[in-house]
């Protein structure tokens, strides 16, 4: 009785109570334009009657955006521009099939308005072709189109060097040597790979006009998507059926069998070559919570350095403690200054995200973020965005990652399908949100629901939303590892650019809206065509763009 | 406005007078026992952790189990119970940054023993408590003092604490159905034979146990 006066009395005294202001509109409202945002530059398709998309790339020293993808033929589009093929070209395969997806009794499973749904294509398909597409600084034209002979194999990851050298890896397909003659590189004694989707990996070192192959290597052993990455040294850090370490004239430096294989959940840190790999632990009474979250830590030769969160179900479970919703590590990052950044998942707010990672009884001061809270919600699909500094392994930044009912102030799931970061530390993701995603002002959605795939930027400690929008049709391909879209920062001439790749499909119902993915300043401003094209989002987050 | 705030806060505070953050479960009758098993109930019931309060160290998290028994009386309890902590959490990968760290080894088990051997009458005592945000307000309690031995790795130190109380019951009923004890105290980690240099100073200890009436445990 008294409970019920106390909120009539706080709803007339206190502005935030009152049943307009949920945490939807709060949280819009306080992101609607911060002067931290960054700027859209350009959202454009690329492609036509094939399918491709992109999946990563970078920005070349004199501001040349390089964006990287797979075609799955039988042709690649190319705004009228030259296309130029590396290697010699092979037959161009038949336009790929449609895999309808299929539940667990085998039946086929289909969208609200009884249309099949199919099987994301995914980077290592038979017909996976790489390709690159290299635009102009302002983003209004393109400068080169070159694509791998078909059939050769597909581009998962890429790095830019300061010379604009751009090196590429993927899975190395059928006709991988019309490429080129590779190096055959000896596989690690890599033992058991979990569910490896690819035989064969290449790395390649193309010149900055993307329009020679300099040096081309080939390991021949199962392997997740690789991906390529350029160490502060200037080295190459290369993740494929194991780590190694290349010189930029590739010379094979270093390489560690990483047990298990690598993936979207192993990340090397750039600094000193340790890296790390999240998970989950399943725990059994079922007082505990089922799920539990691991992040370990090894050093460059693989011993074992740190065990962080993956505290004892049990432990956990205690009555002096109860933090008892389930949580996984779903995805594991090192951005350029040595930190972890991790997603993981959780079914609710009662979690040991929000402790620090050795130390379960304290909670994490710096997990302030953007203020997002739980409460109210019931079982759904929350995200934890954290970065954890790796000297002493705080937490450095980070925040809960929520959508929010309008009419209801209450929670409501999200989830993040890729990680990356931008070279000034904000941390990017993109994903899927049910309705309630809050949008920045700048967000790219018109009057389309916030709900649906969407990109984001934070702040490098995570408290403030840089900018976020849901994106219709996009995020439908599996651009590397499960991850449907690709993330890549650069900074060239002082223009800090955040790039997202990803493959859009021609609309999507959005809640009974039906939008295609959202263009601006853009080469090519429709669908060509085809079950998928390439979409490229830049946005500018110099610190003199807004 | 402000007149409106200060409405807000002071219906706040009455609110939270009024006590109904905390569920108040009566104390047990004279009389009724409640038992630290080895395998009732199936989910662990006691922790303890090792933490150096200058936070150069990390702590360390190890859950255990108990085998005997509390006779609750407010004025004369009698108990005798021993309890094992042998789940040691993190304990793969370097060690060394941790306060039990130099002792832990890979694949080789290591295990904390508790041995209260007395238990005095429970007190209601008012202490000063910490917030969350290290504001000091004071709070009245349940206490019992309790003594006996601290195990680790073959060292025995004799420890002397006054331990909370808390009974714990379901949430549908105001009956008791555990007691909950949370003791803390410091130790020298020398008198422990801890050498690492961060080690060899006062160390907190927080050990939380729980004791169970013999029934049944609760299903979830």
């Amino acid at each position: 009785m008294r409970c019920g006066v106390l909120a009539v009395l706080l709803l007339l005294v206190h502005p935030a109570a009152l049943p307009a202001a949920t945490r939807f509109e709060q949280f819009t409202e306080r992101f609607k334009s911060n002067p931290d945002q960054v700027s859209v530059v350009a959202a454009t398709f690329f492609g036509g009657a094939g399918t491709e998309w992109f999946s990563t790339g970078g920005v070349q020293p004199d501001g040349t955006i390089v964006a990287a993808g797979v075609s799955l033929g039988p042709v690649l589009a190319s705004n009228g521009v030259p296309v130029k093929v590396l290697g010699q070209d092979a037959p161009a395969p038949a336009a790929p099939e449609r895999i309808v997806r299929k539940n667990k009794k085998g039946e086929p499973e289909l969208n609200k308005d009884g249309t099949p749904r199919y099987d994301p294509f995914r980077w290592s398909h038979e017909n996976a072709t790489g390709f690159i597409v290299r635009y102009a600084p302002d983003l209004k034209s393109i400068v080169s189109i070159s694509r791998f002979p078909w059939c050769a194999g597909s581009i998962t990851g890429a790095a830019i060097d300061g010379e604009g050298h751009i090196y590429v890896t993927g899975s190395a397909g059928k006709t991988f040597g019309s490429l080129g003659k590779a190096e055959e590189l000896k596989a690690g004694d890599a033992g058991e790979v979990k569910d490896p989707a690819c035989l064969q990996t290449y790395l390649a070192k193309l010149s900055p006009d993307a329009s020679q192959v300099l040096w081309l290597k080939r390991i021949q052993a199962p392997s997740c998507a690789p991906d390529v990455r350029i160490a502060k040294d200037g080295n190459l850090s290369f993740q494929g059926p194991d780590l190694r370490t290349f010189g930029p004239d590739g010379t094979p430096l270093n390489l560690t069998v990483v047990p298990g294989g690598l993936g979207n959940r192993v990340a090397v840190n750039p600094l000193d070559g340790t890296y790390a790999r999240g998970g989950e632990h399943h725990w059994p009474t079922g007082r505990e919570p089922w799920r539990c979250p691991t992040l370990n830590v090894y050093r460059p030769d693989g011993t074992w350095l740190y065990e962080l969160y993956n505290w004892d179900g049990h432990y956990v479970g205690l009555d002096n403690l109860r933090l008892v919703s389930d949580s996984a590590v779903r995805a594991v990052r090192y951005d350029d200054q040595g930190n972890l950044i991790i997603y993981a998942w959780s079914d609710g707010g009662n979690s040991v995200m929000y402790r620090e990672p050795n130390d379960v009884r304290r909670e994490a001061k710096a997990f302030k973020g953007l203020g997002m809270s739980a409460w109210g919600a019931g079982v759904l699909s929350c995200a934890y965005v954290i970065k954890i500094e790796t000297k002493n392994f705080k937490v450095a930044g980070g925040t809960l990652w929520l959508a929010y009912l309008k009419e209801k102030d209450k929670p409501n799931s999200i989830w993040i399908d890729a990680l990356g970061f931008a070279d000034d530390g904000s941390v990017c993701f993109a994903g899927r949100s049910a309705w309630g995603l809050i949008q920045t002002g700048q967000h790219l959605n018109g009057d389309g629901e916030p709900a649906g795939p969407y990109v984001a930027v934070l702040s490098p400690d995570c408290s403030s939303l840089r900018f976020s929008s849901a994106i219709a049709a996009c995020g439908k391909t599996d651009v590397a590892n499960g991850e449907t879209w690709g993330i890549a920062g650069g900074t060239a001439k002082d223009r800090r650019r955040i790039l997202f790749f990803t493959g859009a499909e021609e609309k999507e119902n959005v809640y009974d809206k039906v939008r295609s993915a959202p263009t601006l300043n853009a080469v090519q401003g429709t669908f060509g065509g085809g079950p998928t094209d390439a979409y490229l989002l830049v946005l500018d987050g110099s610190p003199t763009a807004k | 406005m402000a007149g409106r705030i200060g409405v807000a806060v002071l219906l706040v505070a009455l609110a939270s007078a009024g006590g109904s953050a905390e569920r108040k479960i009566p104390l047990p009758q004279a009389g009724q026992e409640f038992v630290f098993s080895p395998e009732v109930p199936k989910h662990m019931t006691c922790n303890i952790d090792f933490r150096d309060p200058t936070d150069r160290l990390w702590p360390n998290f190890i859950g255990g189990r108990g085998t005997g028994r509390i006779v609750f009386d407010a004025a004369a309890p009698k108990g005798e119970f021993v309890i094992v902590f042998d789940r040691l959490n993190q304990k793969n990968g370097d060690q060394r940054r941790r306060v039990l760290g130099e002792w832990i080894e890979p694949d080789r088990p290591f295990v904390v023993t508790l041995s209260v051997t007395s238990v005095g009458a429970f007190k209601e005592e008012t202490i000063e408590e910490t917030d969350g945000k290290g504001k000091g307000r004071p709070r009245t309690v349940l206490l019992a003092p309790m003594s006996g031995t601290l195990e680790v790795a073959g060292r025995k130190l004799p420890f002397e604490v006054k331990a909370q109380v808390r009974p714990s019951g379901p949430k549908d009923a105001d009956k008791v159905e555990s007691l909950c004890f949370d003791l803390r105290w410091t130790i020298q980690g020398k008198d422990l034979g801890l050498k690492a240099p961060d080690a060899t100073g006062t160390l907190e200890v927080y050990a939380g146990l729980q004791a169970f009436v013999p029934q049944a445990p609760r299903k979830k």
